[in-house]
């Protein structure tokens, strides 16, 4: 059973190798015709491009900045609503929670299409405001049950053990709720980052190609057929990604270590 | 400390009454036990005392002034709960100081007062532990400690002791009996131990279906019960169905002269160790139909006329199921009661 497991894990973990390693190959290669089984001529187009001109970090920090007020504005959307699902008990709540889940059954072009009309009558086709409504979509179902989760974890007999010792409202959510909820908004906000940070289709659409984003500056080099590019850039895309997930990790555990404390 | 007063509260969760029309006045320093078995409402009473839920109907009041609709952090009044919900965050110091953090106690006054609670709680050197670092006894304390921080007007204990091993338990109750006599605080402890309502409370209040049926001392409720559910609380007891009239009391063992003018159709409770073994063959013979060893006594069931009697008997009167042995059964000191409506005795 343990070989079996380990196998398992080492397969996972070959699959994602192999495919990265080709990324890497690809980033750093000039010519690589068929049917060679080895690459032609290697340069440094694709890196100097993706990691050596300001263009693509500015397109990046762009993206990281539109993805973070996503994040953000997404949690704070999640919050009250992951709250209600695990505290309170109302009437249709289990068709609240099922809808919830709608972006992630309905398939977002279904959704952005009709969004996309409504949106131009509105003045938010074309411009920045529409992206991060936009945006705030796909990361829902996953802010909310993340939360949601953790708010059960926590429960709120604690809070009103705080409230009992004489905190008043604000000072529940400060010194309890916030601190004990906090590897929950982390990882919600990384899942939701991620995804912000991979949206193509409904960029595109909504931001009618005015609002660039790193998905975006991507694309039109996978399909012209410029892998080198593709992969180059794809790369500082993974990067900038891991950064973050690393960051989030780092900040989960300085929490469980340091504003433990307190 | 306070005294506190409840009257006519009334509680109902979906169409059933938790609490109904319960009226109670602890007074000022007094210990009380509220004791019920699950179900019974006592939890609900001191949720309402410390304004964690809602009440239907009814005042509460502390000092004669009302709070019934002073919020939660304004009760000075401290709840601690079985679950103990300390905060995971928070080492042992900062869990104990709080509630006076809250209320901008300053922070040399935070550490003085923590410093007497971890001395007086015997919590020393464990201080910056976190309360995943605590054994069960530890954890305990420093709940109690985080409460008495803020020193409350009324000391709400629910089932504390409930998950701990009993020799931990007894030393935990002796600690907050001893702590609570020191500090003279108001104190309401709920338990369906009766044990320990009875030897840590300065009264008993003994609830059943969201009433309370009976207040009094432990001595009190324990010898003289006012009715056949409180004294079922307090284990196997004998219950004889006769009737009273001038002073006589005629069941199926005879006819007896009891001290008391109640008439009617009654019940007399006898508890089990107010019945010996007659060595005199007089009295009420039984047919023993199982024992129980329980360390100090033995516990013995009689049969007799199809109905069980528990009585108790030291180990060199040791007997074997299927003996028969005669009883001295004391008619005349037994407790008379109303008969239930819903059960038949011997």
């Amino acid at each position: 059973m343990k070989l079996l497991k380990k196998s398992y894990v080492y397969f996972a973990i070959g699959i994602i190798l192999f495919f990265l390693l080709t990324m890497i190959l690809w980033s750093l290669i000039n010519q690589w015709p068929w049917p060679n089984l080895w690459p032609k001529q290697f340069d440094l187009r694709g890196l100097k491009f993706a990691f050596g001109s300001m263009k693509s970090y500015r397109i990046l920090l762009s993206s990281i900045g539109l993805s973070g007020f996503v994040t953000v504005l997404t949690l704070l959307i999640c919050y009250p609503a992951a709250r209600a699902l695990a505290f309170y008990d109302f009437k249709g709540k289990k068709l609240i929670s099922f809808l919830f889940l709608l972006p992630l059954i309905v398939p977002m072009i279904t959704v952005v299409l009709g969004i996309h009309i409504n949106f131009i009558k509105l003045g938010l086709a074309n411009n920045i405001t529409g992206v991060v409504l936009v945006h705030l979509l796909p990361g829902i179902p996953y802010g909310v049950r993340l939360m949601e989760t953790s708010f059960r974890q926590i429960g709120q007999s604690i809070e009103l053990q705080a409230q009992v010792l004489g905190a008043k409202r604000w000072q529940v959510f400060w010194y309890i709720t916030l601190p004990l909820l906090f590897p929950g908004i982390i990882m919600a906000g990384t899942m939701i980052y991620i995804i912000s940070f991979s949206q193509y289709f409904i960029t595109f659409l909504i931001g009618g190609g005015k609002v660039m984003t790193f998905s975006l500056f991507i694309f039109p080099f996978i399909e012209s057929g410029d892998r080198t590019l593709a992969s180059a850039l794809s790369l500082l895309f993974i990067s900038s990604i891991y950064l973050v997930l690393v960051f989030s990790n780092l900040l989960v555990s300085y929490y469980s270590k340091n504003v433990n404390s307190n | 400390m306070a005294k506190i007063q409840l009257e006519g509260l009334h509680k109902s969760y979906d169409g059933v009454k938790i609490l109904n029309n319960i009226s109670l006045t602890v007074e000022e320093g007094e210990f009380m036990a509220l004791l019920g078995t699950s179900g019974s409402g006592k939890t609900t009473i001191l949720h309402a005392i410390a304004g964690t839920n809602e009440l239907d109907d009814g005042i509460i009041k502390i000092n004669n002034q009302e709070i019934t609709n002073i919020p939660v952090n304004k009760r000075h009044v401290v709840l601690v709960d079985q679950n103990l919900l300390l905060f995971p965050h928070m080492t042992v110091k900062a869990n104990i100081g709080f509630g006076l953090r809250m209320q901008k106690v300053e922070r040399s006054l935070i550490k003085k007062k923590a410093e007497e609670l971890i001395d007086l709680l015997a919590l020393k050197g464990h201080e910056n532990k976190y309360p995943h670092q605590l054994s069960g006894g530890q954890m305990q304390r420093v709940a109690i400690a985080r409460a008495l921080a803020t020193e409350p007007y009324v000391l709400l204990l629910d089932e504390p002791f409930s998950k701990l091993d009993i020799s931990l338990r007894n030393s935990m109750q002796k600690l907050v009996s001893n702590l609570q006599k020191k500090l003279g605080m108001t104190t309401i402890l709920v338990t369906h131990d009766k044990d320990e309502a009875l030897s840590m409370a300065d009264r008993v209040a003994i609830l059943s279906h969201g009433k309370i049926i009976q207040v009094g001392e432990p001595y009190d409720v324990y010898e003289h019960p006012k009715s056949i559910v409180v004294s079922r609380y307090f284990g196997d007891r004998n219950y004889f169905d006769g009737s009273m009239l001038d002073g006589k009391f005629t069941c199926s063992h005879g006819v007896f002269l009891v001290d008391s003018s109640k008439e009617g159709l009654l019940t007399m409770i006898i508890r089990p160790e107010e019945i010996t073994i007659s060595l005199n063959r007089k009295g009420v013979l039984v047919t023993i139909e199982s024992t129980f060893y329980k360390g100090d006594v033995y516990t013995y069931v009689g049969k007799k006329n199809n109905n069980d009697i528990f009585f108790y008997g030291r180990e060199q009167e040791r007997y074997k199921v299927g003996d028969e042995i005669w009883l001295n059964i004391p008619f005349k000191q037994g407790v008379l009661v109303e008969r239930s409506k819903h059960e038949k005795n011997i």
